[in-house]
């Protein structure tokens, strides 16, 4: 006979569930076969009832105790059931809070993009040590760690990218503010320089027009239109300087004197500039721009101070250059007027023609420029002992020459002079290989006519001999070389 | 000198007139002048090369041409600068017994000195 039994075992705190055991027993004598048979058969007669009834009770009282076994196998079951469904019930809270606080929780984090550590779950006391409460807790960390990575993600790749077109964006405009200046530049530097080249040709035809009319209308007409075209000439060179061209006229190596003097050419009310004289020379190569930046600082010099003063310069000769000196009895600057000129004119300050402001000093500048490419310097002091501002303007050895400056003989003529022309005072002034055509002068000889050159007072000699004499054609003295 | 075209004139004819525009109408190009006294303190730096040729010429006359052709100044230029110093007293026109025409060896003198002078 065999018996199969099952113990229920006693539910651990650590356990899940129950454990089924079972235990198997075999209890039968050994017999002799015939032996066997006949007690059998004699056992049977007289045992037969007792067993019967034996067995019966046997039965009944079996049947009772499986009956019993079934009842506590159902309690356990149900207790079983009831222990899953609270379980179940609290992994359905664990769910909910899950998918209601925590994970949400998680992604209100990662908008915000600040720091959150692991996700909080709060366990129910029954799951707490199961497998699911494990499982749950491991599914919201992971939760909670992809978020964070995407989020880390997002914000690497966000602040990646946003550096890189703020780099971009940053490259562009750069690149178009030098383009956009670069072109205004050009174009200020295109402009100054076609009036510069229309202005020096004006001037030049007013010197030779000066030269060939000596009318007190034609002089004093041609004197009315030189002074504005040199002022203008003096506008139109601050803007070439300024936007990085250079000055195109050449002069002579020319003494300090005239420098100053060709400076006053320049500007308003020259009159009132006082100046001494100083036969030290101005290299050739130097001559054009300290006349332009002494014609600056002379102008800003009259302009800025009252106009019945004075402005005064003077030189100091040193041993390493000269110094010209610019007084001014004018409004005393403040401190920050006197900085700020004294920053445009050291040059500390080299602002190019696109940021002029809307009151652009381009005079200053356009000197600070020049001085700068040059290798004179400018600086700035008030109050000078009149009350106004005093400039020095510092030019080196290097610029002069101790030579004085050569005698410039005559210019050959380039260009053939009119036919005749009569001076306002009725002297006929010769003309080079033209034959008089009105038949008055006599025979022409070759020589260079250029009005107020020696060849003219020749002409005038031969004049005026001529008038005197018999025959005009007699006496001539042979032409200048 | 040589060169591309250049303007002559650095410094301007206003600068050197010190903003005269008129000639005395009696200084013509022809007309002599004399030194009357020597050059004096205060001078601008035209005046006193005006004065300077009178220095050559040993006590004769120069006419405003020979100035103007020996400075190579606009000849306008000179008559104003003349003027100024028969102004001040520093030239003079001489009284001519028979009008104001120049003695012939005077010219020649003239012409000999700017002869010398180119």
């Amino acid at each position: 006979m065999c018996h199969g039994k099952f113990v229920a075992t006693q539910e651990t705190p650590g356990g899940t569930g129950v454990a089924f055991q079972s235990v198997a027993s075999a209890t039968l004598p050994p017999m002799t076969p015939v032996e066997d048979v006949m007690t059998d058969l004699v056992q049977a007669a007289t045992v037969l009832p007792s067993v019967l009834t034996l067995a019966a009770g046997g039965a009944a009282w079996r049947f009772r105790g499986q009956r019993r076994g079934e009842r506590a196998e159902n309690d356990r079951l149900r207790r079983h059931a009831e222990e899953i469904a609270a379980q179940q019930r609290a992994a359905e809270d664990v769910l909910a809070q899950l998918a209601g606080g925590v994970l949400p929780r998680l992604g209100a984090e990662a908008e915000r993009s600040g720091t959150g550590r692991g996700a909080d779950i709060d366990l129910p006391d029954v799951l707490v040590g199961t497998v699911l409460a494990q499982r749950l807790t491991e599914l919201a960390n992971s939760a909670a760690h992809t978020v964070r990575k995407v989020q880390y993600d997002a914000q690497t790749s966000t602040g990646s990218q946003l550096t890189e077109v703020q780099e971009t964006a940053r490259k562009q405009v750069e690149g178009a503010r030098r383009a956009a200046e670069e072109s205004s530049r050009a174009a200020v530097r295109a402009v100054s320089s076609a009036m510069v080249g229309m202005a020096s040709k004006l001037s030049q035809r007013v010197s030779q027009g000066v030269r060939r009319h000596e009318g007190d209308e034609a002089y004093e007409t041609l004197v009315g239109i030189d002074h504005p075209t040199q002022q203008m000439l003096l506008v139109a060179q601050n803007y070439v300087v300024l936007s990085g061209g250079k000055l195109s006229r050449r002069w002579p190596a020319t003494p300090m004197t005239d420098v100053v003097r060709a400076a006053m050419g320049s500007i308003e009310e020259y009159e009132r500039v006082e100046h001494q004289e100083l036969t030290v020379t101005v290299t050739s190569r130097a001559v054009g721009p300290v006349v332009h930046a002494l014609a600056v600082l002379l102008d800003n010099a009259v302009r800025y101070s009252p106009a019945s003063s004075r402005v005064h310069v003077a030189f100091q000769e040193g041993h390493h250059g000269v110094s010209v000196i610019v007084d001014d009895a004018g409004l005393r600057m403040n401190e920050e007027q006197l900085t700020w000129a004294r920053q445009i004119l050291t040059g500390e300050r080299r602002d190019d023609v696109n940021r002029l402001g809307a009151h652009p000093q381009t005079g200053l500048r356009a000197a600070a420029a020049l001085a700068g490419d040059y290798g004179f310097r400018i600086d700035l002091e008030a109050p000078n002992p009149f009350g106004g501002t005093r400039v020095y303007m510092f030019i080196p050895k290097s610029l002069l020459t101790t030579s004085p400056a050569p005698r410039t003989a005559p210019p050959p003529a380039v260009e053939p002079e009119p036919a005749r022309r009569t001076t306002a005072s009725g002297l006929t002034v010769r003309s080079r290989k033209t034959p008089a055509a009105g038949g008055r002068t006599p025979a022409a000889a070759p020589e260079s006519p250029a009005p107020g050159r020696p060849s003219v007072a020749a002409a005038w000699a031969r004049g005026t001999r001529s008038a005197r004499t018999e025959d005009p054609n007699t006496t001539h003295e042979g032409a200048l070389p | 000198m040589s060169g591309p075209r250049r303007d002559p004139d650095l410094v301007r004819p206003y600068v050197r007139t010190e903003g005269r525009v008129r000639a005395d109408p009696d200084v013509r190009l022809e007309t002599v002048v004399l030194a009357a006294s020597g050059p004096r303190e205060g001078l601008g730096a035209d005046a006193r090369r005006v004065m300077g040729l009178f220095a050559h010429s040993r006590g004769g006359g120069l006419a405003v041409a020979d100035i103007a052709a020996a400075l190579e100044f606009p000849p306008s230029t000179v008559r104003i600068l003349v003027s100024s110093l028969i102004d001040d007293g520093l030239l003079t026109r001489p009284v001519a017994a028979d009008d104001d025409r120049p003695q012939t060896d005077l010219l020649q003198e003239v012409l000999r000195g700017l002869r010398a002078l180119v």
